[in-house]
C-alpha cells in the first residue's frame, strides 16, 4: 500500500531539492501559460476566432499542425516500453516512466490543440454524447484518445507500483506492465495513428492528403518524432542533473531505431513526391509548386533534415552523445516542417483556378496558444518527473552495482 | 479481328464514363431534386472581355451578393470568383467587383454523396429526404472537417459573433452563433413552403441566369433545360453528384469536350 502522505512530504522535499534553475524555469513557464491562457479566452470568449490567421480558405491552421505533431509523439514514446517488456531490454527501463509521462503529456497537448481549435469548445468536450456519424473518422479518433490516455495512466501506475517496490515488481504487476505495453503501442499504431492518416486522407477534395500512403506514413513518422523526443528529452536531462539516465550503448540503439525509422519515412516521402510531381496531375502539380516555390524552405528543412539526421545516426561514429543530441533535434524541427507543409501547403493550393494567391500566416494570439499548451506540458512534465518516483537511473544502479 | 483504333479510343475514353452518366441521368429518383442552372460563358476570353463587360451585368453580380447577404442574415453563400488568374494576392471574395475578371457563381451544390455529411463527426451536417445538405446549427461543434472536404469550399464559419441589426434580420431564417459552420440552404423557408416560391437568387438576378426547379416535374423548366445536353457540373470526376448544373450558351463547338463517347463495338470482353 503506497503511503499518501510519505509520497507528499517526499513530493515535497524533492521540488525544494531542485535548485534554482528549475524554479526560474518554471515561473517562466507559467509565465507563458498564462499568456496562453489569456490568448484562448480572448479567441473563444471574448473577440471570437476571427483573430486567428485561419479563413474560409485555410480553415485548419497552426493547432491542427500541433495537434498532429503531438499525437505523432504520444504513439512514438510507446515504443520505450515495448523496447521494456517487449523486447526485454532492461537497459532501457530507467526511461520507462518518463516515456509514459511523455506519452501521456502529448496526448493532452494534442487534445489541448484540438479543442482549441473547434468553434464549440464547451459541445465538443460532450463528443462521446452527441457522435453520431458512423462514416466519419473524426468520430473513431476522438474515441481512440480516451482508451489511449487510459491504458497510458494504467502503465503509469503498473510502473510507479513495480519501481516503488524496489525495481523488481511481483509477477503478476510484471506480466500486467507487459501486456499493457504491448498493448499501448499496437493501440497506438493501429487504433490512433493509422486512423489520423485516415482522417486526411478520405479527403478527396485535398490532392495532397488523399493518398492511401498516410496512414502508413502517419505511424512511421510517429514513431520517429516520438523516438527523437525521448532521446532529446533524455541527454537534455542528463546534461543537466549530470546523471546518466541510460547508458551511451542504449542511446545509441535509440539513434539506430530512430535511424531506421527516418529511412522509412524518407523512402515513403521520396516515391509519393516522385508520384505527385511524374503524374503530371494539376492538383499535384500544383501542390509540387508550392512545396517547391512559397514554402521551399519548409519543404528543405523537412527533407534535407530528415536525410541528414539519418546519415548522422547511420554510422557509429555519430551516435555520440553530441550526435544523437544534434539528430534528434534536427530530427523533431524537420517533422515538425513536414507537418506543417502537410496541414497548410494543402490547403493553399485553391480549388479553383483563379481564385487568388491564398495564404495563411498564425497571428500572435494564436501562437500564444501553441506556446501556452507546449508550455504547459513542459511544466507538468517538469514537475511531475520531480514528484514521481523514477526508476534507478543507470549511473545511480551502477554505482550500486560496485559498492555492492 | 482486333480493332486497335477502337480499342485505344475506348482505353482512353473508357465507357465508365457514360456509364455514370447514363445511370446519373436514369437513376431510380425517389425524392425530389433541386436544381439552379446559371447561364454562363465559358468561351469568354480577356481578349473580349471589355466588349461583353456590362455595367448592367456587374451590377448584377452585386445585387446578388446583396440579396444573399440580406436574405440568409449572415454571410454570402456563394463565392464569386475570377476564371482569370486576378494577381491580386488576396481572394476575390466579398471584395468589389472588377470589370476586368469574369466571374462565376459558386454555391453549396447539394452533393448526393456529400463529402460534407460523410465527414461531420456529430451528424450536425445532414441529407434532407428531399436532397438539400441542410446544417443542424445546434449541433455543429465547429470542428471545420466539412470545410476542408468540401470540394467546392461552399461553406463559411462564422469567425465573429454575428452583429446583424434586428431590423435587418429575416425572421425566417434563424440567427448562427458564432463558432460553426454554415452555407446556403436553397432558402428552404422559401422553396418548402408548398407555395411554389423560389429561391431567392433566382428571384433576384436581372440576367435570368438561374432556374430551381424539382427535377421529379417533368414539366418543369430544370427538366426541359436538362435535356438539352449542355451541361456540365463541377467537379465531376470526383463523384460527389452535385445538383448544381451549369448551362453553356455556345455550346457546339465547346461541349464536344464534355460530350461523351458512344460506348464502343466489337470488342472481347467490354459490354
Amino acid at each position: 500500500m503506497i503511503d499518501l502522505r510519505k509520497a507528499y512530504d517526499r513530493a515535497l522535499v524533492s521540488m525544494k531539492d531542485a535548485g534554482r534553475t528549475y524554479h526560474i524555469i518554471l515561473a517562466i513557464l507559467l509565465v507563458l501559460i498564462a499568456w496562453g491562457g489569456f490568448s484562448w479566452i480572448r479567441i473563444m470568449f471574448i473577440d471570437g476566432a476571427g483573430i486567428t490567421g485561419s479563413s474560409d480558405l485555410v480553415p485548419w491552421g497552426i493547432y491542427i499542425v500541433g495537434f498532429v505533431f503531438f499525437v505523432g509523439t504520444s504513439a512514438g514514446a510507446s515504443l520505450v516500453g515495448l523496447m521494456i517488456h517487449g523486447f526485454g531490454r532492461k537497459d532501457y527501463e530507467p526511461l520507462g516512466t518518463r516515456a509514459i509521462l511523455v506519452g501521456f503529456l502529448s496526448l493532452t497537448a494534442a487534445v489541448l490543440f484540438l479543442m482549441s481549435d473547434v468553434g464549440n469548445p464547451i459541445r465538443a468536450g460532450l463528443l462521446p454524447a452527441v457522435l453520431r456519424n458512423p462514416t466519419s473518422m473524426l468520430v473513431y479518433t476522438s474515441m481512440t484518445y480516451a482508451g489511449f490516455a487510459a491504458l497510458m495512466l494504467s502503465e503509469l501506475f503498473f510502473a510507479i507500483k513495480i519501481t516503488l517496490q524496489g525495481g523488481k515488481g511481483s509477477h503478476r504487476d510484471e506480466k500486467m506492465a507487459q501486456v499493457l505495453a504491448v498493448g499501448a503501442l499496437l493501440f497506438a499504431l493501429m487504433v490512433v495513428h493509422a486512423p489520423h492518416g485516415a482522417l486526411f486522407a478520405f479527403l478527396k477534395a485535398r490532392e495532397m492528403w488523399n493518398t492511401p500512403l498516410l496512414p502508413a506514413h502517419f505511424v512511421t513518422v510517429a514513431l520517429a518524432s516520438g523516438i527523437a523526443v525521448i532521446i532529446h528529452i533524455t541527454i537534455v536531462t542528463s546534461k543537466i542533473t549530470r546523471k546518466e539516465i541510460v547508458s551511451k550503448e542504449t542511446l545509441s540503439h535509440m539513434g539506430g531505431l530512430l535511424a531506421f525509422f527516418l529511412g522509412v519515412t524518407l523512402f515513403m516521402d521520396f516515391f509519393d513526391y516522385l508520384v505527385m510531381s511524374y503524374s503530371g496531375k494539376p492538383g499535384g502539380l500544383e501542390i509540387w509548386h508550392f512545396l517547391t516555390t512559397d514554402f521551399y524552405s519548409f519543404f528543405l528543412i523537412n527533407t534535407i533534415g530528415m536525410f541528414g539526421a539519418m546519415v548522422i545516426l547511420l554510422f557509429k561514429r555519430g551516435r555520440t552523445i553530441p550526435g544523437l543530441l544534434i539528430a534528434s533535434t534536427i530530427t523533431i524541427i524537420a517533422i515538425l516542417s513536414y507537418r506543417w507543409n502537410l496541414i497548410v501547403v494543402a490547403q493553399i493550393p485553391p480549388l479553383f483556378p483563379g481564385t487568388g494567391n491564398i495564404y495563411y500566416t498564425p497571428t500572435v494570439p494564436e501562437v500564444a496558444v501553441v506556446a501556452g499548451i507546449v508550455a504547459l506540458i513542459s511544466f507538468l512534465y517538469l514537475v511531475l518527473t520531480r514528484v514521481l518516483p523514477m526508476e534507478e537511473t543507470y549511473q545511480e544502479n551502477r554505482q550500486m552495482t560496485i559498492e555492492n | 479481328m482486333l480493332n486497335l483504333p477502337v480499342l485505344l479510343e475506348a482505353m482512353c475514353s473508357g465507357p465508365r464514363d457514360w456509364d455514370l452518366l447514363q445511370k446519373i441521368r436514369s437513376g431510380p429518383r425517389n425524392w425530389v431534386y433541386w436544381v439552379i442552372l446559371s447561364r454562363v460563358q465559358p468561351d469568354l476570353t480577356p481578349q473580349n472581355l471589355k466588349e461583353r463587360w456590362s455595367p448592367y451585368r456587374e451590377s448584377s453580380l452585386e445585387w446578388c451578393i446583396t440579396l444573399f447577404e440580406t436574405e440568409s442574415v449572415t454571410g454570402v453563400s456563394g463565392i464569386y470568383h475570377p476564371t482569370e488568374n486576378p494577381g491580386a494576392g488576396t481572394t476575390m471574395m466579398y471584395t468589389k467587383l472588377r470589370k476586368d475578371k469574369w466571374y462565376m457563381p459558386v454555391q453549396c451544390n447539394h452533393c448526393d454523396d456529400a463529402p460534407c455529411v460523410q465527414v461531420c463527426p456529430t451528424g450536425a451536417s445532414y441529407k434532407d429526404s428531399d436532397g438539400i445538405v441542410m446544417i443542424n446549427y445546434d449541433k455543429c461543434i465547429g470542428c471545420r472537417y466539412c470545410m476542408v472536404a468540401c470540394p467546392y469550399q461552399a461553406r463559411r464559419f462564422n469567425w465573429f459573433h454575428p452583429e446583424v441589426p434586428y431590423k435587418d434580420r429575416n425572421p425566417l431564417v434563424p440567427m448562427r452563433e458564432e463558432g460553426v459552420v454554415e452555407k446556403c440552404t436553397f432558402c428552404v423557408h422559401r422553396t418548402r413552403t408548398g407555395k411554389g416560391k423560389t429561391t431567392r437568387c433566382v428571384e433576384a438576378c436581372p440576367n435570368k441566369a438561374r432556374t430551381f426547379g424539382n427535377l421529379n416535374d417533368p414539366d418543369s423548366e430544370v427538366s426541359r433545360l436538362i435535356k438539352s445536353e449542355r451541361w456540365w457540373r463541377l467537379k465531376d470526376e470526383l463523384n460527389t453528384g452535385c445538383n448544381i448544373y451549369y448551362l453553356t450558351r455556345h455550346s457546339k463547338k465547346r461541349m464536344r469536350w464534355y460530350k461523351p463517347l458512344p460506348p464502343p463495338q466489337n470488342i472481347r470482353g467490354l459490354r
